[in-house]
């Protein structure tokens, strides 16, 4: 009796609330208990502990990880000089992309530069590709024979053998992530000097203030928020970056937060990985409060759809030709240039020989069992890559079209359930993702879904690990889309066929859905675009029958097939690019 | 013979109570309007009703099928209830054509496809829709539109219609032309209609009964010639009438002359009788078109502006101290005689008293 009366309660429950219970608690398992799970590990013996600690048993319970890492003779190697490197890193990454992005943003919409529509769509590719693509091909220009491995460009064709500083490190780190950020600036800015009334500058030039007195005292304090929100932002993300660091700092062991974190879990010392990783989320935490104290709200994602207004524009005079000289070579060195290196090198039989009979197409068709890369067969026979591209492939759509599903789902439960605590707590979890950085996601769902945990199967090693993994990770993008396309949705579509006695099922297949799907379809494209390009959430999760093309990439140049890794390089170079050019046709938004 | 009954019904949300236990009968076939301002719960009792809410206590009856009650743990979902909806915004689905609108509601019918066709196009024909079968919502204009969600309700054959506001997106010619749709709709599906609008008009032209809110209580249920001759109370009073209705705190001097509160100096003089013993302390309410104007040398009042609207003139009056203010309203061959500044002296023809603090009615009076 008590039992058939709680199944007509729950038939009875509103499908806002039913769903809302079922995210809830997918989420409280997906989102939080990761968290949880990795606090509590901290703080007991991995099974590494007996061998480290005299009578110490896997298991129990110890602050040996956290003192290790924090307050040891190896906390300085461990934790501070990485964590004082990512933030160095970040601070220096993120004033070169502002400084870049803002002046080009200037230029742009508000000065008489030509070429604009050439530079404001070339500009948009750095963030487009791999954040690691600058990093692959500074390598390949600037390694040389000093340092161990074949000659990069510089070395080969001048004979110049750059110092160590200039090949691996610090600087090579910033300044290909900032190239990375600078469309990022670049967008945001451009939308905030595009919303600027340009009467606001008129009226200072109406009582003889200078071009530059206006720039300085009416221009930039009006757009000073967004490059404060900005600046926040990069940094935030830059504090997490992975791939850059892995290709550019770990050859000389110049390790940052996140290149510590999967060295540590990578070799299995998952005490001092997830000591490593709690700390960087407990700063990025910080930062995006930080954000939100100085901004006001939380803007989760900007998004901008690339119009402007006309303006009067600012004559350039004499600074005409060496600024427009200044962006040409911008777009050629950073942006072209690597693109263009990455090709040739897949066609050269030997690096770094620079000569016409060096040519070939080997690395892209030809057969196993030459001499050539230890037999390696080129891209196009080589079935481990082509599993690769195909796993890729299948992995970013299958995260695509799910995400879309179920940000359309949590923007239901949260937009009908406004104002309740559910749809809070629904709306905050969704977020949480975004603090944690990919390395660590990645190796915390390594060590929690090995096992059998009550009905789910142990997932080490399988597809659905790798999609589970991307879908949480790209939660708070996917969720925010579907909430802002339930916004504009009227409830009333839905009590009509309510009313009309069609049930929720159908009223979510036919109506919802379909209704909200235009809004999140751009959404679905990006999450293809970013799954496609993403390393650090799943190097540590795939296993050789679910490589994927990045992980291959790794890999490849870890063991020295650089060609075969810039080969795969470009092929995820041309299919992001063409999934951008597509989301531009059906009017999508760029993600920031 | 009642029909739809509400008993004290309770509806509350986030904790603020939106309906405060409200009880009320409809007769079978019957026309009736909730009026009343934005928030007064006039939306929240249809919703109730409709299924689309669920009330916190109460009952709710059609007939002799109990649609919800708390005691006897009944909640009969929105589809079960036999009742046609439309929204304020029509909510016709916009990736759907005409047809597709139409026949979604058929879906949960089991009926040959060929039977459904019939029903489509049975209500094509009857809302005039012919041709636009094909089309969009976005291809139609507003009062096709409105066509398109009347004949997706009334598809299904319910026995009661529910309109929400349904002609406030409308501009005003058009809304008169479908008013009268709607009420011919009434008529000749021998329906029971429940309308909500916030627009008085609208339920004095097409109400058989309306039923006045106010934070979610009933203020007045009465017909369309009580509720705006006879109000029940200062809110009723108030909230019906066009222009603004004249309500003047008084004291009675004599039989036959009001005296205002704020301004002691004038006076008004009404026609008919009074029973009630009560002098001071009252508000009477006086309907523009109650009114009478006569030239005095002497008036207590002064013309202060006249606006001519086509049949009618609407005249401003100040008392001499200008203290207080009156409305009039009458045919334009009476007012337009009168010259600005000109002195008159008023009689109210028709109006009622009511107790200024509690706002209850005392009496009415008629000349």
């Amino acid at each position: 009796m008590q039992f058939k009366q709680s199944i007509m309660n729950l038939r009875n429950m509103k499908p806002e609330v039913l769903w809302g219970w079922i995210i809830a608690s997918l989420l409280l398992v997906l989102v939080l208990a990761p968290v949880l799970f990795m606090s509590y590990e901290s703080f007991v013996f991995d099974e590494n502990g007996p061998r480290m600690v005299r009578g110490a048993e896997t298991g129990a319970f110890t602050f040996f990880n956290w003192k290790r890492t924090a307050a040891s003779e190896l906390s300085k190697a461990l934790l501070y000089q990485p964590a004082l490197n990512s933030l160095a890193i970040a601070v220096g990454m993120t004033a070169i992309a502002l400084i870049m992005g803002s002046l080009f943003a200037w230029l742009v919409v508000r000065t008489d530069i030509p070429y604009k529509t050439f530079f404001s769509s070339v500009l948009i590719i750095p963030y487009i590709v791999p954040s690691w693509t600058v990093a692959m091909a500074w390598i390949g220009v600037f390694k040389s024979e000093q340092y161990g491995g074949a000659p990069g460009f510089l070395n080969a064709v001048f004979g110049i053998n750059p110092p160590q500083w200039i090949i691996y490190g610090y600087i090579p780190i910033i300044i290909s992530l900032g190239v990375h950020y600078v469309p990022y600036f670049f967008i945001m800015m451009r939308g905030a000097l595009a919303n600027i009334d340009s009467r606001l500058e008129e009226s200072a030039e109406l009582l003889k203030a200078s071009k530059s007195e206006i720039l300085v005292k009416i221009t930039l304090p009006m757009v000073l928020p967004a490059i404060g929100a900005g600046f926040i932002l990069t940094f935030s993300k830059g504090l997490g970056e992975f791939g850059t660091q892995a290709f550019l700092g770990l050859p000389i062991r110049y390790y940052t937060f996140s290149t510590r974190i999967y060295s540590a879990l990578n070799n299995q010392l998952y005490g001092e990985g997830y000591v490593l990783a709690l700390i960087l989320i407990i700063a990025t935490t910080f930062v995006v409060i930080l954000n939100q104290m100085v901004i006001g709200t939380r803007k989760r994602y900007v998004t901008i759809s690339g119009k402007g207004s006309v303006k009067k524009q600012i004559e350039l005079g004499k600074w005409r030709i060496p600024m427009t000289v200044l962006m040409f070579s911008f777009v050629a060195v950073f942006i072209f240039g690597p693109l263009l290196l990455l090709g040739l090198q897949t066609l050269m039989l030997h690096e770094g020989v620079y000569s016409l009979d060096n040519f070939t197409l080997h690395y892209w068709f030809g057969k196993a069992g030459t001499d050539i890369a230890m037999g390696q067969p080129g891209i196009f026979r080589n079935s481990s890559i082509l599993d690769a591209i195909w796993n890729s492939l299948r992995l970013s759509g299958v995260v695509a079209i799910l995400s879309g599903v179920i940000g359309v789902l949590i923007g239901y439960t949260v937009v009908k359930g406004r104002k309740t605590i559910l749809s809070k707590l629904i709306e905050n979890l969704t977020f949480a993702p975004y603090l944690i950085p990919g390395v660590a996601f990645g190796g915390i769902y390594l060590t929690m879904f090995a096992k059998q945990i009550g009905p789910i199967p142990s997932l080490y090693g399988t597809f659905a690990l790798l999609v589970l993994v991307s879908l949480v990770k790209h939660l708070p993008f996917s969720s925010s889309a579907g909430i802002t396309a339930m916004h504009q949705i009227d409830p009333s579509l839905e009590e009509v066929a309510v009313v009309h006695g069609i049930g929720w099922g159908t009223r979510f297949r036919k109506i919802i859905f379909p209704l909200a799907k235009s809004g999140v379809l751009s959404a679905m494209l990006l999450n293809f675009i970013t799954t496609m390009r993403t390393l650090d959430l799943v190097i540590l999760l795939v296993t050789p029958k679910t490589t994927l093309m990045t992980s291959v990439i790794f890999r490849y140049s870890e063991q020295g097939f650089v060609q075969h890794a810039y080969g795969v390089m470009i092929m995820i170079i041309f299919i992001v690019i063409s999934g951008h050019l597509i989301l531009s046709k059906i009017g999508g938004k760029v993600e920031l | 013979m009642s029909y739809i009954r509400f008993g004290n019904l309770v509806k509350i949300f986030n904790g603020n109570p939106a309906i405060k236990g409200i009880n009320f009968e409809i007769n079978k076939g019957e026309f009736v309007t909730f009026l009343g301002p934005s928030g007064c719960g006039k939306t929240t009792t249809l919703r109730c009703l409709s299924g689309l809410e669920t009330p916190e206590d109460g009952d709710i009856w059609v007939g002799d099928k109990c649609l919800f009650s708390k005691k006897g743990g009944v909640n009969l979902p929105a589809g079960n209830r036999g009742l046609g909806l439309v929204f304020q915004n029509y909510a016709l689905w916009p990736h759907m054509t005409v047809e597709g609108n139409i026949g979604f509601g058929l879906r949960k019918l089991k009926i040959p496809q060929e039977d459904k066709n019939k029903k489509i196009q049975r209500v094509i024909d009857a809302m005039d829709l012919q041709s636009l079968e094909k089309r969009y919502p976005h291809e139609l204009s507003g009062g096709q539109q409105q066509r398109v969600a009347l004949a997706r309700m009334i598809v299904n054959e319910p026995g009661i219609l529910l309109f929400d506001e349904p002609l406030s997106n409308l501009d005003a010619k058009l809304r008169m032309k479908l008013r009268s749709e709607l009420k011919r709709l009434h008529t000749e599906l021998e329906a029971t209609s429940i309308y909500v609008t916030h627009d008085q008009v609208e339920a004095l032209a097409l109400s058989d009964k309306i039923v006045v809110m106010k934070d979610g209580v009933i203020q007045q249920i009465g017909t369309p010639y009580e509720v705006y001759h006879d109000p029940e109370n200062l809110f009723v009073a108030d909230f019906m009438g066009n222009p603004e209705t004249n309500l003047v705190k008084v004291s009675l001097s004599g039989s036959r002359t009001f005296v205002p509160d704020s301004d002691p100096e004038c006076s008004i003089s009404f026609s008919g009788k009074l029973e009630s013993s009560a002098s001071s302390g009252i508000t009477v309410n006086a309907r523009p078109e109650d009114i009478e104007v006569s030239s005095s040398e002497k008036g207590n009042f002064f013309i202060y502006s006249i606006q001519p609207m086509g049949s009618e003139v609407m005249v401003h009056l100040k008392s001499v101290n200008r203290k207080l203010d009156m409305i009039v309203k009458g045919p334009e061959e009476h007012y337009l005689k009168y010259k600005v500044e000109e002195k008159v002296d008023l009689t109210v023809r028709r109006g009622n008293i009511y107790k200024t603090d509690t706002g209850e009615k005392v009496e009415s009076f008629r000349g």
